[in-house]
C-alpha cells in the first residue's frame, strides 16, 4: 500500500490541512514548529489507534491526548487516502466526537470497527509494532533504532519470518503448518505418554489411567494393560475352578470310600446289634447260674452252722455267770483279810491315845485364857509397885532420946526401929511414921501415893482369888500346867490323825465291833484272773454272735429270694436252659468282623463313619457352592483367547513406539534443518545492511557479525571489530538507517509499501548524507518514502516530490 | 462287520472372537460359521452312513458355554443317525458339577455317549461291537494325560473293536512347550494297541494327508478355521475299520470360513498385483491378513489404499499390516515435487539419507498432507 494524501482537520496544531504524496520519494521540508511531525503523527494516528481509545491507555496519554488540536477544541480528526490493491478512504476522530468511516472505491462504506482494522491491517500487512520499529520511524526513535529492535520481538521475529517464508514456501509447504503436523502426529501419538519412562506420565497405570489426552501409544498401552490384567484375572478364575475340582474330586472319593464301608457294615449292623443285645444276656444267665450253684452248695452247711452257734453261745453265758459269782465271793474274802490287817496296825495307836486323854483328865482345867489372866493381874501389881518405888523418899530422924516408933515404909510392912540419936530413912511413896502418941505420914509430892497403893492391893487381891479358884499357887505353876495340858493335846491330835490316816473312811470303833463278826477265811483266785475269763467269754460271745447274725442274714435273704434250697436247685437249671437257648441264637448271628473286639467297639465305630460321611457331604455342598460362584467368575474369553488379544496389544504398541520414534527423528530432522535455514534465511538482509553500512560509512566498515537479525559488531575491511552499543551518535545513526533500509527491503518484499523517516540525515556528516541521500533514493524507486527535514540542504540531495511546510501556512 | 467313524474334535462353540478387533458382524458371523460346520459334518456322518461319531474333546471353548449354545448343539447332534461319543477335552473339560456336563447329561439324547470317566464304554447298546478307552479332561492343564488307566490288551474281549480316544497333546507333534496339555507320547498311545485312535487338541489334522491307513493315532484338527494361525480349511477324519480291524482314513474338508495371512515383500505394482490375483478367487468367506513390506513406486504406493479398498469388498474382512511397506522416496521424486533448495526439498533429503524408512515415509507423508 501507499499513502496518497492524509488530510488533518484539525489535529495537534494544524487544523486543516490536505497533503498528497507521491508514490516513490517524498521530502517534506519546513522549518522546527512547521507541523511535519505532526502531518507524520496524523498519519501514524489514522493507521494505528482507533477513535474508541480509552484514556486511561498509554496511547492516549502519551499520543492521542497531544493530538488535540490547541489551543481549543476536544476532537481531533484525520483522513486518509490509501492506494493498495483496493483503494479506499478511510476517516477518524478521537476525543469527544469519536467516529470512523471506511469507503471503497465503489462509494461503499464501512462503519463496523472490527471490518475496519481488518479492512487495514489487510492492506498493512505487517503489526503496528513493526511499523513502529521499522517503517514508521519518527526523530526520536531513529536515534534508537538498534536499542528498539533489540526489545522488539515482532519486528526482528517479522523480519525472519517474512525472510524463510520467501525460502521455505517455494515449495509450496507452509514451514509452521509442517511443524504443526509434525506436533499433532506426535501429540496424538505421545499425549501423556514419558518415552523417557517409557510408561504413562506421572506413571499413572491402569489403575489411575488419565482420562484426557491421552495419546495413541497410551491408549495402546492401556489395552494392553487392561488385557494383561483380564488375563491374569482368567488365569486365576480357571486356576481356582481348577483347584476347587480337584478338592471336590478328592473329597468325593473320600466319600465313596466311606459309603461303601458303611454299606459293608450296614449288611452287619443288624446282626451286631443283636448280638450286642445277647451277649450280656448270655453273660448274665451265666453268672446267675454260678451264684445259684454257690447258693445250693452252701444253703444246709449254714444252717448247721447257726445252730452250732446258737449252742456255743449259750454256753459261753453261763460260764460268765458262775465266774462273776466266784469273782464276788473272792472279793469279800479278800476285803475282811484286808479289814483285819488294819485293825491289826491301829489297834497301838488307838490305845496310846487312850493313855494320853487319860493324863490330860488328871491336869487341872486351866486355860491359856487363864494364865494369861493370871500373867495381867501379876504384871499390873508390879508395874504399880515400881511406880511407887520411883515416889522416893528421904527422912532424917533425930532423936535427943531414944525413940521407939513404928515405920512403915511404903508397901513395906511396918517395922519398929529405935533410932538412939539419929538415923536416916528411905521409903517408897509414904512414910508412915508412928510412936506412941503421935504418927507421922509423910507421901511423896509426885503423885497419888496412895491411890496406887489401894490399886496395888487390890491387884494383889484379884490375883490370889484366881490362883485360890484354880487351885494353883502361883502364876508359874499355872502356866506349867497350861504347857502340860497343850502338850498332852497335840500329842492326841497327831496320834488320831496318824490313826485317821491309816484307817481311811473307816472308823476303829465300827472295824474293832465288825471284826468280831468276820466270816471265817478260806483261800480264793485272783480276782483279776477271773474278770480276765469273763472278759474273753464276752469276746468269744460278740464274735460269735456276730457271725451267727452274718449267717442268719444270709439265710433269711435266700429263704426270702428263693423259699428253700429245692427252689434254688429249680431255678439254677432254668438257668442253665435259658444260657444254653442264648448261645444258640449267638450262634446264628452273623460273626463280628475280626477287627473288632466286641459289638459296642462296632456300632461306635459305625456312628464315626456316619458321622464323618456326613461331616463330607458337608464339605462337599460347600464345595460344590464355592465352585459354582468361581465358575460365575470365569471370564467369557480363555487365558488363550487372552494370550493371543495380549500379543496383538503388545504388538500393537511396539508398533506405534516405533512410529513415535520415527515422529521424534523427523521432529529432530525438521527442528535442525529449521534452525540452520534460519542463519540462511537472514543472510539477504546481512548482505543488504552490510551493502548499505559500507556506501554509509565510505567502505570504513564493510562487515557486520548478525545477532538473528540484527548487528551485534560491525567490521572494517582490516577485521577491526567494533560493538554497535559503542558507536559514535553520527555512526550509529548510519548504521539504524543502514538496517532499517535492509529491513524495509525485507519486510516490504515485493509489495507496494511505504516507509516514513522523520529527519533521518540529521546527524550525518555531509559524506554520509550523501551516500544516506543515494542510498534513500535507491529505495524510492521501488517504495514510497516520506522523509522530514528541517534542512533545505538535505531536502536539495535527497531530491524527490518536495512538500514545503511553513510556519505561517502549516494550515492552508 | 466293518466299522465306519467320524472323527473330529476342536470346534470350540462358544468362542466369542473379541480377542481381535473385528467388526461386530464378521464377529457373529465367526461364531454362527462353528454351528453351520457342524450342521455339515453331521450331514457328512449321515450322509457316509457312519455309525459313530466321535468327538475328541472341545466341542466347546469353554465350560461356562451359555445354555442357548449347549441347547442348539445337542439339536444338531441329534441328527445324526447313529451313537455320538463326546469326549471332554480341556476347554470343555469335565466338571461333574458344571453347568456344561449337567446339561449334557439332562439334555442329552438317547445316542448320546459322554465319555466323562476313566473306564471303557461298550456301545453294544446302540448296536456297536465297539468299546471306547477314553482320556477325559477333568482340568484345563494337566502335566500328565488320561490315558493311564486303560488296561492291557490281554484283558480285553477279542471280538471288539477297541477304540482310543483322547484329548491332548501328542509329543513332537503338537506344541506344548510347558507339558501341560495332558501330553502323550506315540510310543504310549502304541503300547495300548487300540485298533484305532481318535485325538483331539491340534487344530492341524495328523497325519497331515488326505489318506492314511492304520495309523497308530489320528489327530482330526479343528473341523472350522479359528483364526489366522490356521492355514487349512477345516477337515475331518472318516476312518473304516474293516473285520480285520483294521483303519483306512479318508480327510474331508468341512470348513466355511478361511482364514489368509499372508506376508509379502512388495517391490512393484507387480507384485501388489500378484496378491491381488493370488486374493482374486477368495470370497465373502474369506478373512485375511496382509502384511507388506518392501517399497513401492509412489504411485503404487499412494494407490494402496484403493487396492485395500476394492480387496476388502470383496472378502469377509481385511486387516493389513503396511507399516513395514514405504513408498520408493527417490531423490528423483523428491526433486519432481518439491523446488531444489526449497525446505520440503532438503528435509526429505536429509532424512533419506538418515536412512530411516519409517521416518522418512512419515516425513512425506505430513509434508505432502501440507502441501498447498
Amino acid at each position: 500500500m501507499i499513502i496518497k494524501s492524509v488530510k488533518l482537520t484539525p489535529f495537534a496544531g494544524i487544523s486543516n490541512r490536505e497533503q498528497t504524496f507521491a508514490p516513490g520519494l517524498n521530502v517534506i521540508l519546513g522549518p522546527n514548529e512547521a507541523g511535519k511531525s505532526t502531518l507524520v503523527n496524523a498519519i501514524f494516528a489514522a493507521l494505528f489507534i482507533p477513535p474508541e481509545i480509552r484514556k486511561n491507555s498509554e496511547d492516549w496519554k502519551n499520543f492521542i491526548s497531544r493530538c488535540l488540536p490547541y489551543p481549543g477544541g476536544d476532537t481531533a480528526r484525520v483522513k486518509i487516502e490509501i492506494a493498495a490493491e483496493n483503494n479506499f478512504r478511510y476517516s477518524c476522530s478521537w476525543g469527544a466526537d469519536r467516529e470512523e468511516r471506511l469507503i471503497l472505491e465503489d462509494g461503499s462504506e464501512i462503519n463496523d470497527s472490527q471490518t475496519i482494522r481488518d479492512q487495514l491491517q489487510q492492506v498493512l500487512q505487517l503489526g503496528r509494532s513493526t511499523y513502529e520499529e521499522v517503517l514508521f520511524a519518527r526523530q526520536e526513535e531513529m536515534i534508537h533504532t538498534l536499542q528498539k529492535l533489540k526489545n522488539n520481538s515482532e519486528a526482528t521475529g517479522a523480519i525472519s519470518d517474512l525472510l524463510r517464508a520467501a525460502l521455505f514456501e517455494a515449495g509450496g509447504v507452509s514451514l509452521e503448518e509442517l511443524e504443526e503436523a509434525i506436533l499433532k502426529e506426535e501429540a496424538e501419538l505421545l499425549s501423556n505418554w514419558d518415552p523417557g519412562l517409557d510408561g504413562p506420565r506421572g506413571g499413572r497405570g491402569i489403575d489411575n489411567p488419565h482420562k484426557t489426552k491421552v495419546g495413541k501409544i497410551l491408549e495402546a498401552y492401556y489395552n494392553f494393560e487392561t488385557v494383561h490384567k483380564k488375563l491374569k484375572s482368567a488365569r486365576h478364575a480357571e486356576d481356582e475352578v481348577d483347584e476347587l475340582n480337584r478338592r471336590l474330586a478328592e473329597k468325593n472319593a473320600e466319600r465313596e470310600q466311606l459309603k461303601s464301608r458303611l454299606s459293608e457294615m450296614e449288611t452287619l449292623e443288624e446282626d451286631i446289634r443283636r448280638r450286642s443285645t445277647l451277649e450280656p444276656q448270655l453273660e448274665t444267665a451265666r453268672v446267675k447260674e454260678t451264684e445259684l450253684k454257690a447258693i445250693a452248695k452252701k444253703w444246709p452247711g449254714t444252717e448247721e452252722k447257726v445252730k452250732n452257734l446258737e449252742a456255743k453261745i449259750a454256753s459261753e453265758k453261763q460260764r460268765i455267770e458262775s465266774a462273776e459269782k466266784e469273782l464276788k465271793e473272792a472279793e469279800s474274802i479278800l476285803a475282811v483279810r484286808k479289814k483285819k490287817k488294819l485293825l491289826e496296825r491301829v489297834r497301838p495307836l488307838h490305845e496310846k491315845i487312850s493313855d494320853l486323854q487319860q493324863q490330860l483328865i488328871k491336869l487341872p482345867p486351866l486355860t491359856e485364857k487363864d494364865l494369861n489372866y493370871l500373867r495381867q493381874k501379876q504384871q499390873e501389881k508390879e508395874t504399880l509397885k515400881a511406880r511407887l518405888e520411883a515416889m522416893k523418899l528421904k527422912a532424917r530422924i533425930t532423936a535427943e532420946a531414944m525413940l521407939n516408933l513404928t515405920v512403915t515404909s511404903g508397901l513395906e510392912d511396918p517395922y519398929l526401929l529405935q533410932v538412939e540419936k539419929e538415923t536416916s530413912l528411905e521409903a517408897a511413896g509414904r512414910l508412915n511414921l508412928e510412936g506412941h502418941g503421935w504418927s507421922i505420914e509423910v507421901q511423896s509430892g509426885e503423885g497419888d501415893a496412895n491411890r496406887v497403893m489401894v490399886m496395888h492391893r487390890q491387884a494383889q487381891k484379884d490375883l490370889e482369888a484366881r490362883l485360890s479358884e484354880l487351885a494353883v499357887t502361883d502364876t508359874e505353876e499355872a502356866r506349867t500346867i497350861v504347857a502340860r495340858r497343850q502338850k498332852l493335846q497335840t500329842e492326841v491330835e497327831r496320834l488320831r490323825s496318824e490313826l485317821s490316816g491309816i484307817l481311811g473312811e473307816e472308823k476303829y470303833d465300827d472295824l474293832a465291833r465288825a471284826a468280831a463278826a468276820f466270816a471265817p477265811d478260806k483261800p480264793v483266785r485272783d480276782p483279776a484272773q477271773i474278770s480276765n475269763d469273763i472278759g474273753n467269754l464276752n469276746v468269744a460271745i460278740k464274735s460269735d454272735s456276730y457271725t451267727l447274725e452274718e449267717e442268719k442274714t444270709k439265710l433269711g435273704e435266700w429263704k426270702e429270694k428263693y423259699e428253700s434250697s429245692d427252689k434254688v436247685i429249680e431255678e439254677l437249671s432254668d438257668y442253665r436252659g435259658r444260657a444254653r437257648e442264648i448261645e444258640s441264637a449267638l450262634g446264628r448271628l452273623k460273626p463280628l468282623p475280626a477287627n473288632y473286639a466286641n459289638p459296642d467297639d462296632f456300632i461306635v465305630d459305625l456312628k464315626e463313619i456316619r458321622e464323618q460321611e456326613d461331616s463330607l457331604k458337608t464339605a462337599i455342598a460347600r464345595l460344590r457352592e464355592n465352585l459354582a460362584e468361581s465358575r460365575g467368575r470365569l471370564p467369557e474369553e480363555t487365558t488363550e483367547d487372552l494370550e493371543e488379544a495380549l500379543r496383538l496389544a503388545e504388538e500393537e504398541l511396539n508398533r506405534l513406539k516405533s512410529r513415535a520414534r520415527a515422529v521424534s527423528l523427523v521432529k529432530e530432522e525438521f527442528n535442525t534443518l529449521k534452525e540452520e535455514l534460519d542463519k540462511d534465511t537472514l543472510a539477504p538482509l546481512t548482505e543488504a545492511f552490510i551493502h548499505n553500512l559500507s556506501v554509509l560509512t565510505g567502505n570504513r566498515y564493510t562487515a557486520a557479525q548478525m545477532d538473528g537479525a540484527l548487528p551485534g559488531e560491525i567490521a572494517s575491511p582490516r577485521g577491526k571489530t567494533l560493538p554497535v552499543d559503542y558507536l559514535s551518535t553520527g555512526t550509529s545513526g548510519g548504521v539504524a538507517l543502514a538496517l532499517r533500509l535492509a529491513m524495509a527491503r525485507y519486510l516490504l518484499g515485493e509489495a507496494a509499501g511505504f516507509l516514513v523517516m522523520d529527519d533521518p540525515l540529521v546527524n550525518l556528516d555531509p559524506e554520509r548524507r550523501e551516500a544516506a541521500a543515494r542510498l534513500i533514493n535507491e529505495f524510492a524507486r521501488e517504495k514510497q518514502v516520506i522523509i522530514t527535514t528541517c534542512d533545505p540542504e538535505t531536502a536539495r540531495l535527497l531530491g524527490g516530490s518536495l512538500i514545503t511546510m511553513e510556519m505561517d501556512n502549516g494550515d492552508s | 462287520m466293518s466299522l465306519k467313524i467320524l472323527h473330529t474334535a476342536d470346534l470350540h462353540l462358544g468362542m466369542t472372537f473379541n480377542n481381535r478387533g473385528y467388526p461386530e458382524a464378521v464377529r457373529e458371523q465367526l461364531i454362527e460359521a462353528r454351528f453351520e460346520t457342524l450342521v455339515r459334518i453331521v450331514e457328512l456322518a449321515n450322509s457316509e452312513q457312519c455309525v459313530l461319531l466321535v468327538i475328541a474333546g472341545d466341542l466347546f471353548h469353554r465350560p461356562n458355554v451359555a445354555a442357548a449354545t449347549i441347547t442348539r448343539t445337542l439339536n444338531i447332534l441329534e441328527r445324526f443317525s447313529g451313537c455320538t461319543a463326546l469326549l471332554p477335552g480341556n476347554h470343555d473339560y469335565y466338571d461333574p458339577e458344571g453347568p456344561l456336563w449337567r446339561s449334557l447329561r439332562s439334555e442329552g439324547f438317547d445316542e448320546l455317549v459322554l465319555l466323562t470317566a476313566e473306564q471303557p464304554f461298550p456301545l453294544q447298546d446302540y448296536g456297536l461291537d465297539a468299546i471306547l478307552y477314553p482320556a477325559p479332561c477333568n482340568k484345563k492343564h494337566s502335566p500328565a494325560n488320561r490315558i493311564g488307566w486303560i488296561d492291557p490288551p490281554s484283558e480285553r474281549p477279542a471280538d471288539s473293536y477297541h477304540i482310543g480316544v483322547a484329548h491332548g497333546a501328542v509329543q513332537g507333534i503338537s506344541p506344548d512347550l510347558e507339558d501341560q496339555y495332558f501330553p502323550m507320547t506315540t510310543s504310549e498311545l502304541s503300547a495300548l494297541k487300540m485298533h484305532h485312535w481318535c485325538l483331539g487338541h491340534t487344530h492341524i489334522r495328523y497325519p497331515d494327508r488326505a489318506e492314511a491307513s492304520c495309523e497308530p493315532f489320528l489327530i482330526s484338527g479343528t473341523p472350522e478355521p479359528d483364526g489366522f494361525d490356521c492355514r487349512h480349511n477345516g477337515c475331518v477324519w472318516l476312518t473304516e475299520l474293516n473285520d480285520e480291524k483294521e483303519s483306512r482314513s479318508r480327510s474331508v474338508e468341512t470348513g466355511f470360513l478361511r482364514f489368509r495371512e499372508i506376508e509379502k515383500q512388495l517391490d512393484s505394482a507387480a507384485d501388489f498385483d500378484a496378491i491381488m490375483q493370488e486374493l482374486a478367487p477368495e470370497g465373502d468367506r474369506t478373512l485375511v491378513k496382509l502384511k507388506l513390506f518392501g517399497t513401492l513406486p509412489e504411485a503404487d504406493y499412494r494407490d494402496r489404499g484403493l487396492r485395500f479398498k476394492n480387496l476388502r469388498e470383496h472378502l469377509l474382512y481385511l486387516e493389513t499390516e503396511d507399516g513395514e511397506l514405504t513408498v520408493e522416496i527417490t531423490p528423483e521424486l523428491i526433486a519432481a515435487r518439491y523446488p531444489e533448495g526449497s525446505f520440503p526439498h532438503r528435509f526429505l533429503t536429509r532424512l533419506s539419507e538418515r536412512g530411516d524408512p519409517e521416518a522418512l515415509q512419515l516425513a512425506y507423508r505430513l509434508t505432502e498432507e501440507v502441501k498447498r
